[in-house]
């Protein structure tokens, strides 16, 4: 039997969900920040002079790229936690999963962004006495930075995507109480289409929040010819969302 | 607390199970895999399209399927489809589904820019000698579009296998469902999970591998 739809409730719990989206937010943003830390921890040990460190650096990243988070979620909160007795709520270990898988990705960008640089800008900061640690600080990483800066985005997206998976661990965010709500009332169809409305203006927000602050990072391009602050055509950015199926 | 007491055996008393759910989940990803491709191809035909009747659709399906999380997807395909009565699928075809049309977008964008990244003069040197446009695109573009789009599409199987580790969600009797229930009774989920963990792993492994050689050997010869 086709049914109508009634997005009343949807309204009805809309401070519910909203909290949803606030609690999706934290994990992402703590994600991505705790992601990049150890994204750039990874990718240092890659270019280590050291083989073994180099070797270690590959097989962590390796293994990271190789485990899909619902099941490294279920490891942790199903296997680990119990295994051990090592105390770790929902909200941690969602955040934990993120951060590990996302900076085995952000190692890979930011190690193809080393690689991009010309050997030159090393060795001319070098050549004008700059110590290894200032030009590593002031001249390479401002540059990695910038050419990183747009697979940053995507991996961003792809966290805020993600985020969904950790409901079913049981963190109150943005899919769990759509997934509460739509069982309560019985109303599958409206609670999944608004969730999925949520993520996409979230995901939405984000690329073309960071292609904004990409075009400022533009130096190259100066203001009044190629400098704007937002693209011509917005709608071009949408189709390059995230990197992955999510 | 109790000591947890590990038994490793459960593992390899289980291995018919698990390794049946493993391979429930690659099929339900080689499904999702061929769907998200014919769904790609006519959508990256699409984008290309100079006409915005045609390529404002195929925008806006790809920015929705990648910009909404594959488990709202799967869910409402599963559970909100079937409550409005328009289609009831089984927990391995709402995969199957949910996946390939999250897959639909990545493919599509993967297979246009393949498309666009080959040099014009190709379509101008095939138009020169005489084919038309349709065998122009079958025997010359095609089958260097394919070799440009090869690795990045590995690339999305291997995530959408990935994915569709989640279908266990819905019920699907994969590893991880396995690996949950028969804990219930054995009390050895860390084992169970890990042993799901490292098999998954190795899979993903296994394929991006081949899929970095394969980039090797396409991507050597066309320097030459």
């Amino acid at each position: 039997m086709i049914v109508g739809f009634d997005f009343d409730p949807v309204w009805d719990q809309r401070s519910q969900l909203l909290g949803g989206l606030v609690v999706l937010l934290e994990i992402t943003a703590l994600s991505m920040v705790l992601a990049t830390i150890g994204g750039l921890g990874l990718s240092r040990l890659r270019r280590s002079r050291l083989r073994w460190v180099q070797a270690l650096g590959f097989v962590v990243v390796q293994v990271l790229r190789g485990i899909a988070l619902y099941v490294l979620v279920l490891w942790l909160f199903n296997g680990l936690v119990v295994a051990t007795g090592i105390t770790l709520t929902a909200f941690q270990t969602g955040v934990i999963a993120l951060s590990l898988l996302n900076a085995a990705y952000l190692a890979e960008v930011f190690r193809a962004g080393y690689d991009a640089l010309p050997a030159g800008q090393r060795e001319a900061a070098l050549a004008i006495g700059l110590t290894p640690r200032a030009v590593g600080r002031d001249v390479l990483a401002p540059q990695v930075l910038r050419i990183s800066w747009p697979a940053m985005g995507n991996v961003l997206v792809d966290i805020a995507k993600d985020s969904a998976i950790v409901s079913v661990i049981g963190v109150s965010e943005l899919m769990r109480e759509a997934d509460r709500w739509a069982q309560y009332y019985f109303l599958p169809f409206e609670f999944y289409t608004a969730a999925g409305a949520v993520y996409f203006v979230v995901v939405m927000a984000i690329t073309l929040g960071w292609r904004a602050i990409e075009r400022r990072l533009d130096v190259t391009a100066f203001p009044g010819r190629g400098g704007r602050m937002w693209p011509h055509a917005p709608w071009r950015s949408l189709t390059r969302i995230g990197a992955h199926p999510r | 607390m109790v000591a947890y007491d590990f038994r490793w055996e459960t593992i390899w008393e289980h291995r018919t199970e698990l390794l049946t759910g493993l391979w429930l989940t690659i099929q339900v990803a080689g499904i999702a895999f061929a769907l998200g491709c014919a769904l790609g191809l006519p959508l990256a035909a699409m984008r290309s399209s100079r006409s915005p009747l045609l390529s404002a659709p195929a925008t806006i399906w790809v920015a929705l399927t990648r910009g909404v999380p594959l488990l709202v997807v799967l869910y409402w395909v599963y559970y909100a489809a079937a409550n409005q009565g328009w289609f009831a699928l089984s927990e391995f075809r709402s995969g199957a589904v949910a996946l390939g049309v999250t897959g639909s977008g990545y493919l599509a964008e993967n297979f246009r820019g393949a498309i666009a990244a080959i040099d014009p003069g190709q379509r101008e040197a095939a138009a020169a000698v005489g084919l038309r446009p349709a065998r122009t695109f079958v025997s010359v573009i095609a089958p260097q579009a394919l070799r440009i789009a090869l690795p990045s599409s590995i690339n999305v199987f291997i995530a959408l296998l990935k994915g569709a580790t989640i279908v266990s969600i819905i019920g699907l009797a994969d590893m991880f469902y396995v690996a949950r229930t028969v804990s219930f009774d054995t009390f050895s989920p860390f084992e169970l999970y890990t042993a799901a963990a490292v098999i998954i792993i190795a899979v993903t492994l296994a394929i991006a591998a081949v899929a970095s050689l394969l980039e090797r050997r396409l991507s050597s010869g066309a320097d030459r």
